[in-house]
């Protein structure tokens, strides 16, 4: 199993850095704006899949997030209905979102609506921007 | 070029191209800052994107605000729009609309373009209209719920792009869809960010 490490672009689309260490410390940070935001997400959720499947029992994801547009924040439902999965089958999921004060995209408001959805707790970080 | 668009082009009569018919009305009082015609390519959407950005860069609550209203009526444009780039390969189609940003004394103004059929109109129109009942907390509510259904086949988007822009708005959706021809409306959404909530 190996890290996976995907660097932020900012041409055509706003591609996120991604960081997911097998030390079971992953981070989302920058803007998201996707061709293909499915595929984008589903790649990350399959990489937690794997973790988990070959043994891992916890798992820390921060979010540093500064734009998404709505096809992007539909694959990130998925991502935390996935993590809440894991979760009730024991494993230990520990999700940090940051958003910036002022919070001008309304990230806060984005979290608290994830929370709702997926019933999974998440950590609400403000940092100043 | 595939066979087929070049039986198009061949047949196609040749038109005079008059611009006065692009031309907007000259009306007192508003300020044009964007006004594009044309397919909306990933390409476009960016360039244009980032320019909204970088324009509203002293006063980035409205520049967060009208560049994500924008990426969303664009995205709309480009996926669903009835009419198409002609000249492309036909790998990739883009819809092809128009979007205008005007700035008023106290708001600015989005207006988004497009054709679809007459079912696609009525559709959006109804969505607008539910969207135009509910306050703040009654978006969210619609947008989770929307976001929580399953996945189309075909769909790329989160559909819930509508919702996301009277979110952004504060405002309602505008709609209007005028008959264009037996199959096709011309369909128009628009909706302003008042300045006064901006600060």
């Amino acid at each position: 199993m190996e890290n996976l490490v995907i660097k932020g672009s900012h041409g055509t689309f706003f591609t996120p850095n991604v960081t997911f260490s097998t030390s079971g410390i992953c981070e989302i940070s920058g803007e998201s704006y996707l061709e293909e935001s499915f595929e984008f997400y589903d790649n990350l959720i399959k990489w937690i899949d794997n973790f988990f499947a070959e043994g891992a029992s916890s798992i820390q994801l921060s979010f540093k997030l500064t734009y998404f547009n709505t096809s992007s924040s539909r694959a990130i439902l998925d991502l935390l209905t996935s993590l809440k999965g894991h979760q009730e089958e024991g494993k230990e999921v520990m999700v940090n979102w940051y958003y910036p004060d002022p919070d001008n995209d309304e990230m806060r408001m984005e979290a608290e609506d994830y929370i709702d959805e997926t019933g999974l707790e998440i950590n609400l970080i403000s940092y100043p921007a | 070029m595939t066979e087929h668009n070049m039986y198009l082009l061949k047949y196609i009569p040749k038109m005079e191209f008059n611009l006065l018919d692009y031309q907007t009305k000259m009306e007192e009082g508003y300020k044009i800052l964007l006004y594009y015609k044309g397919p909306f390519d990933e390409l476009i959407l960016t360039k244009i994107g980032n320019y909204l950005r970088t324009k509203f860069s002293d006063t980035p609550k409205a520049g967060s605000k009208i560049f994500a209203i924008f990426i969303e009526m664009a995205q709309n444009i480009s996926y669903y729009s009835a009419e198409t780039d002609l000249f492309d390969d036909n790998m990739k189609r883009y819809g092809i609309g128009t979007i205008v940003v005007n700035e008023l004394e106290d708001c600015y103004k989005l207006i988004s373009g497009n054709m679809v059929t007459h079912d696609t109109a009525s559709e959006i129109i109804e969505k607008c209209q539910k969207i135009n009942t509910l306050d703040v907390e009654g978006l969210r509510n619609m947008k989770k719920e929307a976001r929580s259904a399953p996945r189309k086949d075909n769909h790329k988007g989160g559909n819930i792009g509508l919702i996301q822009m009277a979110i952004k708005s504060e405002n309602n959706l505008e709609v209007e869809a005028k008959h264009f021809d037996e199959l096709h409306s011309f369909l128009t959404i628009s909706t302003i960010i008042d300045k006064k909530d901006l600060s």
